[in-house]
């Protein structure tokens, strides 16, 4: 669990005006987000979430600053297995993002120089 | 050990260099571009002198008899480890038979392989690095031969990363290099159009380019007046101008003195740029002071340094 994923259930309980959220989470975890002051009451069939599709795609390691790989990889561009797509720089370092599988990009929501967390998709495929 | 399976003999291992000794005509040979040495030891936790290969003839190979971790920084091109290419300025773990291979570059000369470490062999005068022009240092005093077998540490895999810090972002090849120079002890003694000439230019490399010095080719720069210098010393970085006209740059394997007029010194934070210039190169000397010169070192050694503290935190955190 990362600190985004948790800032996204407090997120997800205040908007669904939940005074108190729990979830599983990995390795027989639990999660528990207790909101102080709820708005108001909502009905318990709007609190049930919307089925979402993951986007298959490449998901960071880490955070940092996303660096394009050499050339830049683009949208309509096609990655193998285990390709260098870009890195994400810590200060002086940088590690490699690498595709797990190969794919054709359909969209690249980051530039050269933005801010990268955890988890995020930095290339999306078709 | 590692084995070398494909090189040329203008290869070798460098390091630093030998300072301190050039009054006894000890000159100071070491890597060519100090800068991607020194970035590729930092990169491994080394020792920033710890000796590695310089690479200017391609393509180059080696074989890795055991597990290391090693890494490749300097000039741009396609570099693979068992087939798999490796990004620029990149710091890697081999495996136990693992080829490397350094394709000529698309963008510098020299190509620079550090390893965990270092490489192990007898330091001469301090210093493991080969002098070329008098024999003595590295590999018994002459280029890497195929069938070479270099003593590396042997190390556990690592997850590879690189350096963020990037020298050769801010160099553009298909153009004039800019390097910054220092005005030398006759810089006065030329006439005021070589003088303007001479940071006006934009001065070619000629094929005489080695690591004892280059041959620059361009109008003929002359003295005001006629002049007999004693002999004196000279460092890498200095620009002498013979009866020619046409600047020489005397690098590292240069002698420690000379006799001609010096116009300018190259500024030590610029001559890495030197270094990864190849023969059709340009330049395009500016004048600057030697604070500035001193700055723009400094400025350097902490990007380095900076590199270097960071490569230790991640290594602690990763255990």
């Amino acid at each position: 669990m990362t600190l985004d994923e948790i800032e996204r259930a407090i997120a997800l309980a205040k908007s669904r005006g939940l005074a108190e959220l729990e979830c599983a989470i990995g390795h027989g975890g639990r999660l528990k987000v207790i909101v102080n002051r709820p708005h108001k009451a909502v009905a318990i069939a709007a609190a049930a979430p919307r089925p979402v599709k993951a986007k298959s795609g490449i998901r960071t390691r880490y955070f940092g600053v996303f660096a394009d790989a050499s050339p830049a990889i683009r949208v309509g561009d096609t990655v193998t297995e285990h390709q260098i797509v870009g890195f994400l720089e810590l200060g002086e370092i940088r590690f490699a993002i690498q595709a797990e599988k190969a794919g054709r990009v359909a969209a690249k929501p980051f530039k050269a120089g933005d801010l990268v967390g955890y988890g995020e998709t930095v290339f999306e495929f078709e | 050990m590692i084995e070398v399976l494909t090189t040329g003999a203008a290869n070798s291992i460098q390091d630093l260099g030998r300072n301190g000794r050039f009054d006894i005509g000890v000159s100071r040979s070491g890597a060519m571009d100090r800068l991607s040495l020194m970035i590729g030891n930092a990169l491994l936790g080394n020792e920033l002198n710890a000796a590695g290969l310089e690479i200017a003839i391609f393509p180059f190979r080696l074989r890795f008899d055991q597990p290391a971790r090693f890494a490749v920084t300097g000039a741009e091109g396609a570099v693979t480890l068992a087939g798999r290419p490796l990004p620029p300025r990149w710091a890697a773990s081999a495996a136990e038979g693992e080829t490397l291979v350094i394709a000529p570059p698309d963008r510098g000369a020299r190509v620079y392989i550090t390893f965990a470490d270092g490489i192990d062999v007898e330091p001469v005068l301090g210093s493991r690095a080969t002098d070329l022009k008098s024999g003595y240092g590295g590999l018994e005093g002459r280029g890497l031969k195929r069938g070479d077998r270099l003593d590396v540490m042997p190390k556990p895999p690592m997850r590879a990363f690189g350096a963020a810090l990037d020298p050769f972002a801010a160099l553009d090849f298909t153009n004039p290099l800019p390097v910054r120079a220092v005005p030398a002890a006759e810089h006065s003694v030329f006439s005021a159009d070589a003088r303007k000439l001479f940071s006006r230019w934009s001065w070619r490399v000629t094929q005489e380019a080695d690591r004892m010095g280059y041959r620059l080719e361009g109008p003929e720069l002359k003295l005001e007046r006629r002049l007999e210098l004693m002999s004196h010393g000279i460092l890498p970085g200095t620009i002498q101008v013979p009866p020619s006209g046409k600047p020489i740059i005397q690098l590292a394997d240069a002698n420690t003195c000379g006799g001609y007029p010096k116009i300018a010194t190259i500024i030590e934070a610029d001559l890495w740029i030197v270094g990864q210039a190849g023969p059709d190169s340009r330049f395009l000397f500016t004048e600057v002071t030697p604070d500035e010169a001193n700055a723009a070192l400094r400025r350097q050694r902490h990007e380095i340094d900076a590199l270097a503290r960071t490569v230790e935190v991640a290594r602690s955190l990763a255990g």
